[in-house]
């Protein structure tokens, strides 16, 4: 009769402990010999003795169950040119947006239907947005779901190439009011968008990924179905193949699928992803976590519906949507303001401006119907804002990583290498900064005073936005110097 | 019961919360404090790559029948957490704080891309595994008794 020492006796027997006392006294630390435990206790049930594991999941588990892991490795993070080549697309496309401002830059206060502002918004959600977010998608699927998007390479050069294209098309043909080149930049934004979808959904199907991230990310992914299809009705409406009764509400529907659908609930899941992980905060409350995604989706599809039902209950769920995102905004303000690490850098300066930007905008949006201010605290405080913290923030972790990756991969263990600082300076990164909330403010005082020189808004962003591409630039000629210098 | 992935990513916090602490001394440039600190976040985690290391990984690869991919990749990043904490302690050593705190910085970007990695696919993995192990194990030493 197999007789339990009193070791074996007590994993057979150990129960949850209560929570530690601290950093230094952790409940998990009781937890491990737990686990250990377990495994020198079967250790001590074999004829032959394999300590600690041994074999034991295998011999456990079964063929039968053996767990096929073909295609995971975890080290499929995407070659450093696939991020780089989105974020610098969506730099450029920053710079032209000022160089517009600076030709036209009082257009933009006469209607937020005029050409020039719908050229803009266009520029900073295809041209912008829609690159640094499929951009920051191929770096995050990985570290997610543990497996790469399909041929990266390719499908990442083809969505890049047609995201851009179609964002040069459409701005185009609503900057010169050309029908076909509306209709073209909205086939080449669909496509970009349909082979990122799809090469997306086939790298999750048939994976035990983690619910929570994926849903979040994969309803805000979800809304660019609705927003493309009524892009592409709007187009051949414009074009008048297509007959609309209420042109004017179907925009409204339009924008708010992908400003508050899109944008808002993949910038909010990536914020809660990365906020705890970056300032060491608590977790934002797993109820909101969970539940704010399917709302916004509900919400706006009652907001859809009320192309066809005139209700007013269907009407205002838009304003429930703005709830959801402003109790969002103040949820990591909350977590920013009570984190750990009391650091302030500019990635923490950038997201606080983009959350501020978004509750003053909803606060106006109350108050007042200053759509042009909505706009531009939107588009630019928020839509710019937020991702180009974020770069600043992951572009140089990339970069040391990969480079780490290749010293350990050739064997150079004791290779000095720089720190991620070195390859976007915190100085050159906090000068963009002030230069970019500079134009923010400026591009806002146009609507509200007569500028003395209409042209200074444009200028200014125009700065900002060449400092981003510089700022991004430098740090893949850095990265690419380090590779020369060590090898 | 408890399981694998929730004792493992509340480790990983309380790890995070030793890494403020030395970043805080780091700040107010407390090299003595810096250093005591230094001291118990390796302790720490070296007993959490131990674990992990020793027991979950190898558990896992039976389990997996490889020896290969994500154990590979994460037992690499270990190595280079290590190697990021080494370059912690020659700044803590130089009195630097500007060393000291971009060390930090790309340790702590370090860590928490790793940690993601292993509480979203690989602990997941090892609930899957280890799991049929307690409870056999548990079914096997009562039925002895």
């Amino acid at each position: 009769m197999f007789q339990m020492s009193d070791e074996q006796r007590r994993v057979v027997l150990f129960q949850a402990q209560p929570a530690g006392q601290g950093p230094f006294l952790c409940p998990s630390a009781l937890s491990f010999a737990h686990i250990a435990g377990l495994h020198h206790a079967h250790s001590a049930l074999l004829d032959t003795k394999t300590v600690p594991a041994g074999r034991i999941g295998f011999v456990l588990a079964g063929p039968s169950q053996v767990i096929n892991t073909s295609g995971l490795s975890l080290e499929q993070a995407p070659p450093l040119f696939v991020p780089f080549k989105f974020f610098f697309s969506a730099a450029l496309f920053s710079v032209a947006i000022g160089l517009l401002l600076i030709f036209n830059g009082q257009d933009l206060y006469s209607s937020r239907w005029s050409p020039l502002a719908l050229t803009l918004t266009h520029l900073v959600t295809v041209g912008f947005l829609a690159q640094v977010m499929t951009g920051a998608m191929f770096q995050l699927l990985p570290v997610v779901v543990g497996t790469p998007l399909p041929s990266v390479m390719l499908v990442s050069s083809i969505v890049n190439l047609c995201l851009a294209l179609g964002a040069i098309s459409l701005s185009s043909g609503f900057l010169f009011f050309n029908h076909e080149l509306l209709m073209l930049g909205a086939v080449l934004i669909s496509v970009g968008f349909s082979v990122f979808l799809v090469a997306a959904s086939l790298t999750i199907k048939g994976k035990s990924v983690p619910i929570k991230i994926t849903l979040q990310l994969g309803l805000g992914w979800f809304s660019v179905i609705p927003t493309a299809l009524l892009g592409i009705l709007l187009v051949l409406a414009l074009a008048g193949k297509v007959a609309l009764n209420d042109m004017q509400h179907v925009i409204t529907i339009h924008l708010s699928w992908g400003l508050m659908g899109w944008l808002g609930i993949v910038l909010f899941s990536v914020l809660f992803k990365l906020v705890p992980i970056f300032y060491v905060t608590r977790e934002i409350p797993l109820l909101l976590q969970q539940i704010y995604a399917p709302s916004i989706v509900i919400l706006l599809t009652f907001f859809t519906l009320s192309i066809f039902i005139e209700d007013s209950v269907f009407k205002s769920s838009i304003t429930a949507v703005l709830f959801l995102l402003c109790l969002m905004a103040v949820g990591i303000l909350v977590i920013i303001i009570q984190r750990k690490r009391p650091i302030i850098d500019s990635t923490l300066l950038f997201i606080g401006t983009g959350i501020g930007c978004l509750l003053l905008a909803a606060a106006i949006w109350i108050v007042s119907e200053r759509d042009v201010v909505i706009g531009i605290l939107l588009l630019i405080g928020v839509g710019l804002t937020i991702p180009i913290g974020i770069i600043y923030r992951v572009l140089p972790f990339l970069c040391w990583y990969h480079l780490q990756a290749v010293v350990l991969k050739r064997g150079r263990f004791n290779a000095q290498i720089p720190s991620m600082k070195h390859f976007i300076p915190e100085r050159s990164a906090r000068r963009h900064y002030i230069v970019h909330t500079s134009a923010i403010i400026l591009l806002l005082a146009g609507d509200f005073i007569t500028q003395p020189f209409p042209a200074l808004p444009g200028i200014v962003f125009t700065g900002s936005a060449i400092y981003l591409s510089s700022n991004i630039a430098k740090a893949y000629m850095a990265y690419q110097r380090a590779i020369q210098v060590h090898f | 019961m408890i399981k694998i992935s929730q004792t493992m990513t509340e480790d990983h916090r309380c790890i995070d919360q030793v890494f403020v602490e030395i970043e805080k001394a780091i700040t107010k440039s407390e090299w003595e404090n810096a250093w005591t600190i230094a001291d118990s976040f390796d302790e720490m985690m070296e007993r959490h790559f131990s674990i992990e290391e020793d027991v979950l990984f190898p558990a896992i690869e039976d389990a997996t029948a490889s020896a290969s991919g994500p154990v590979r990749v994460m037992t690499m990043e270990h190595d280079q957490i290590r190697y990021l904490v080494n370059v912690l302690r020659t700044a803590i050593t130089e009195r630097s704080r500007d060393n000291g705190l971009s060390a930090s910085e790309t340790l702590l970007m370090m860590i928490q891309q790793h940690n993601s990695k292993e509480e979203n696919v690989l602990y997941p993995m090892a609930d899957r595994t280890v799991q049929t192990l307690e409870e056999e194990v548990s079914r096997r030493i009562l039925g002895a008794l």
